[in-house]
């Protein structure tokens, strides 16, 4: 009997959850990774090669846990890839294999979709592949459904007058677009979002907060253990923000198929060509294009984390400097690793906006402060 | 009338095209110095590494940049300003279909030019085979491209390109060795690298050195561990002098869970075969330049035919941080004897705590070798030291 489990990957761990009970794969073969804290961390590094980048480390540590908790068939990310992205399924396997788990690993190679399909084809309830793409493609719509709610409570949290409403209303929203089955419902839901948002949340139109935008690392830009909750730490220095990497990278087929659609990540490749000719593995070539894109939309500042050792973030970096100061935009770069401090995160934080604030001062030349709604902040 | 003799000068003069020493240069030396210099250009080198060029890279650099694109940085600092026409920095991400270079080597044009100033227009063509499916017609592309640049005669350059390719395939044939002579070599018939400097009548220690191109070939990086260990009587073989039938053959292993000692030969398996042991379970080591390292580790690990393992890696590379952990994997799965020794190199790493690591290193081969063994109490605290660390 297989109990299947799959590393903790931030919100989206939610959208790998659902993708087994689309597969109806029975409940009790499911073993969700818990929430990572500090002890799960701890136990990934101490299993890791130290200079191994700290999303391994950390996917190690919850699948440990989940093996400790009974699983014995793991989902992990395989593959032929550019960066140590595809090697993390195998390398885990010879170190789980050396701390004495006996365990079968799944390695799913992100850039062929149909073998992806395949390999969960192969754990669900004797699917046909038709059948498969039709618990797939729920998958991906739901995934519009959360990226969009995070855009929301990034925007929403910075600028309520009320704490906490918007982590009410997201739960709520939440909750609702994981008991929905059936395509045509979820994308019904899809379009009420934002008016859900917009009734329930009371704002303070003329607060007239920064704009940042958070490049970088996907993992890290998306799991609040590793970033160390930075979109709640601008949004509590009334600050919006907004993240620019999306899983929509990986999962959206019917983007990838349709040539009239160009995906989110194409245009930031080709905002950063003069700067970064070619892809150069991870989020690299993205985030330089995000930086160019997001300064010629008025945003004020950029954060970039990326884990420690991280390569295409690492070339990324020696490239920014040369982006602001051809585009004026201040980019403010934080590293995490697993010890990272949260008191030097948090006085940075505080300073770069000091600054932007000081900037923005310096640039406003008497222009009056302007009403801000959700639909001035959406760019999609 | 000046003007006019000015132009007849600059057109004899040849165009000078820079390549720093450094990483991919020690791979595909042969092979690009033969190509600019049957086109009529003249290759400018940056001088090996000296202190210099480590102090100013090191200086240029991000901290978390690994030890090996800092020098480079350096060699390119002295390159500025030796009035070069081009400077060579090709964008290499793979040649094959399952396998891919470091990804710092495809950034590295574009870093170099955002952050020097006085830098040449930089001559940076891009390869991939495993992302684009590059192949005969891209590289036909390329050559013809920088061809273009330094001549008019388009049989020059079809001519500069297969003596490039014909320099690349002399040269690899004379540094790889058969597994005739591997086998020769570990029956201790024949030398194959400098002879070692045998003191106070000591026995010869065999043993593999193991590293990537760029750090074994830099002496100034590697802190002259050839020589040293010349010095301390050791008989040497490098992870580039493997055959790499030899190491295709360990690797396609490694993918294997069980590690089965019967495993097949890569080069009598069809190649759909192949494609299913490797592609279909995705579980591969892709890093082509992590092959050698991990293939020759495997090797010596396994058939214990040598002395010891000296594995040299640069500080925060990233590929090598899985290839150790796959040859640690290894060592400790089939129990092997064969001692595998790890060290790491960064700016910081003093030449003489090197040279006792190395003679330490040296010692307990020794020891081991004339059944003297490590003194009981010695084994008796690694017993002790292994159990609390697992």
């Amino acid at each position: 009997m297989s109990y299947i489990t799959y590393p903790h990957f931030g919100p989206m761990t939610l959208l790998f959850k659902s993708i087994f009970q689309e597969m109806e794969v029975p409940e009790e073969r499911i073993i969700n990774p818990h929430t990572p804290n500090k002890h799960t961390l701890d136990i990934g590094s101490k299993h890791s090669p130290e200079w191994m980048c700290t999303p391994f480390k950390l996917s190690l540590g919850s699948l440990i846990e989940c093996i400790d908790r009974g699983a014995n068939h793991v989902f992990q990310i395989g593959g032929i890839g550019t960066c140590r992205a595809s090697c993390y399924g195998p390398v885990q396997r010879v170190i789980t294999e050396e701390l004495g788990y006996k365990v079968k690993y799944t390695n799913i190679d992100y850039h062929k979709p149909m073998d992806m399909l395949r390999d969960l084809q192969s754990v669900s309830n004797n699917f046909n592949t038709w059948q498969a793409l039709g618990a797939l493609r729920k998958i991906w719509v739901k995934n519009y459904s959360l990226d969009l709610v995070e855009h929301l409570i990034n925007f929403y949290r910075g600028v309520e007058l009320e704490k906490g409403e918007t982590d009410r209303v997201a739960k709520e929203v939440h909750n609702k677009i994981f008991s929905l089955h059936r395509v045509k419902e979820i994308k019904e839901f899809h379009k009420l979002i934002p008016k859900m948002f917009e009734d329930q949340v009371e704002i303070d139109e003329y607060a007239d907060p920064l704009k940042i935008g958070i490049i970088g690392e996907i993992y890290v830009v998306l799991e609040p253990m590793l970033h160390l909750n930075l979109y709640r730490r601008l949004n509590d220095l009334g600050v919006i923000c907004r993240n620019t990497v999306s899983l929509k990278k990986f999962t959206d087929l019917p983007a990838k198929v349709n040539p009239f659609v160009k995906e989110y990540y194409k245009l930031y490749r080709d905002k950063a060509r003069p700067y970064m000719q070619q892809y150069a593995g991870g989020d690299g070539q993205e985030s330089l294009g995000a930086t160019i894109l997001l300064r010629e939309m008025g945003w004020d500042g950029m954060v970039h984390v990326w884990p420690f050792s991280c390569m295409p973030e690492l070339s990324a970096q020696s490239i920014i400097p040369s982006i602001s100061d051809d585009y004026g935009m201040p980019v403010l770069p934080l590293i995490v690793d697993e010890q990272t401090g949260e008191a030097g995160f948090q006085t940075r934080l505080e300073a770069f906006i000091d600054m932007l604030k000081i900037k923005r001062e310096s640039e406003r030349n008497g222009k009056p402060v302007e009403k801000i709604s959700w639909n001035t902040f959406n760019y999609d | 009338m000046s003007k006019g003799f000015n132009n007849q000068r600059s057109k004899k003069r040849k165009k000078r095209v820079g390549f720093p020493r450094g990483l991919l240069y020690y791979y595909f030396k042969d092979m690009w110095e033969t190509f600019f210099v049957k086109l009529g250009a003249e290759v400018v080198l940056s001088s090996p590494t000296n202190k210099i060029t480590k102090e100013r890279g090191v200086l240029e650099t991000l901290d978390d940049e690994c030890y090996s694109t800092k020098l480079y940085h350096g060699h390119v600092l002295e390159l500025e300003d030796k009035e070069l026409d081009y400077l060579f920095v090709p964008r290499f991400a793979s040649r094959k279909k399952l396998e891919v270079g470091c990804p710092k080597f495809v950034a590295l044009a574009d870093i170099l030019k955002y952050t020097k100033k006085n830098l040449p227009p930089i001559i940076g063509p891009y390869y991939s085979t495993s992302r684009e499916n590059h192949g005969f017609w891209r590289l036909t592309k390329i050559v013809f491209e920088i061809g273009f640049k330094f001549t008019k005669n388009p049989l020059r350059i079809i001519r500069a390109a297969i003596l490039a390719l014909r320099a690349h395939r002399k040269a690899q044939d004379e540094l790889i060795i058969s597994e005739e002579t591997l086998e020769k070599w570990e029956r201790s018939e024949i030398l194959l690298n400098d002879p070692p400097i045998n003191n106070d009548g000591e026995d010869l220690l065999k043993v593999a050195l193991v590293g990537h191109n760029y750090v074994l070939n830099d002496d100034y990086a590697s802190l002259g561990v050839r020589k040293k260990l010349q010095k301390l009587g050791v008989d040497l073989i490098t992870s580039q002098q493997m055959p790499k039938n030899l190491i295709k053959r360990q690797l396609l292993r490694l993918s294997m869970i069980d590690y089965g000692l019967e495993f097949p030969e890569p080069e009598k398996l069809p190649l759909q075969e192949l494609e299913k042991h490797l592609v279909g379970r995705n579980d591969y080591l892709y890093f082509e330049f992590e092959h050698d390292i991990v293939g020759t580790a495997m090797h010596y690990l396994e058939n214990q035919k040598i002395d010891g393992i000296l594995m040299l890696v640069n500080f925060i590379c990233g590929p090598v941080s899985v290839s150790m952990e796959y040859a640690k994997h290894f060592a400790k799965k089939i129990q092997s004897e064969t001692p595998l020794s790890i060290l790491t190199l960064d700016a910081h790493t003093g030449e003489a705590g090197f040279q006792t690591r190395l003679e330490a290193f040296c010692d307990i081969l020794r020891m081991k070798k004339n059944k003297g063994f490590v003194p009981e109490a010695a084994e008796k605290e690694s017993d002790l030291l292994l159990k609390n660390w697992s």
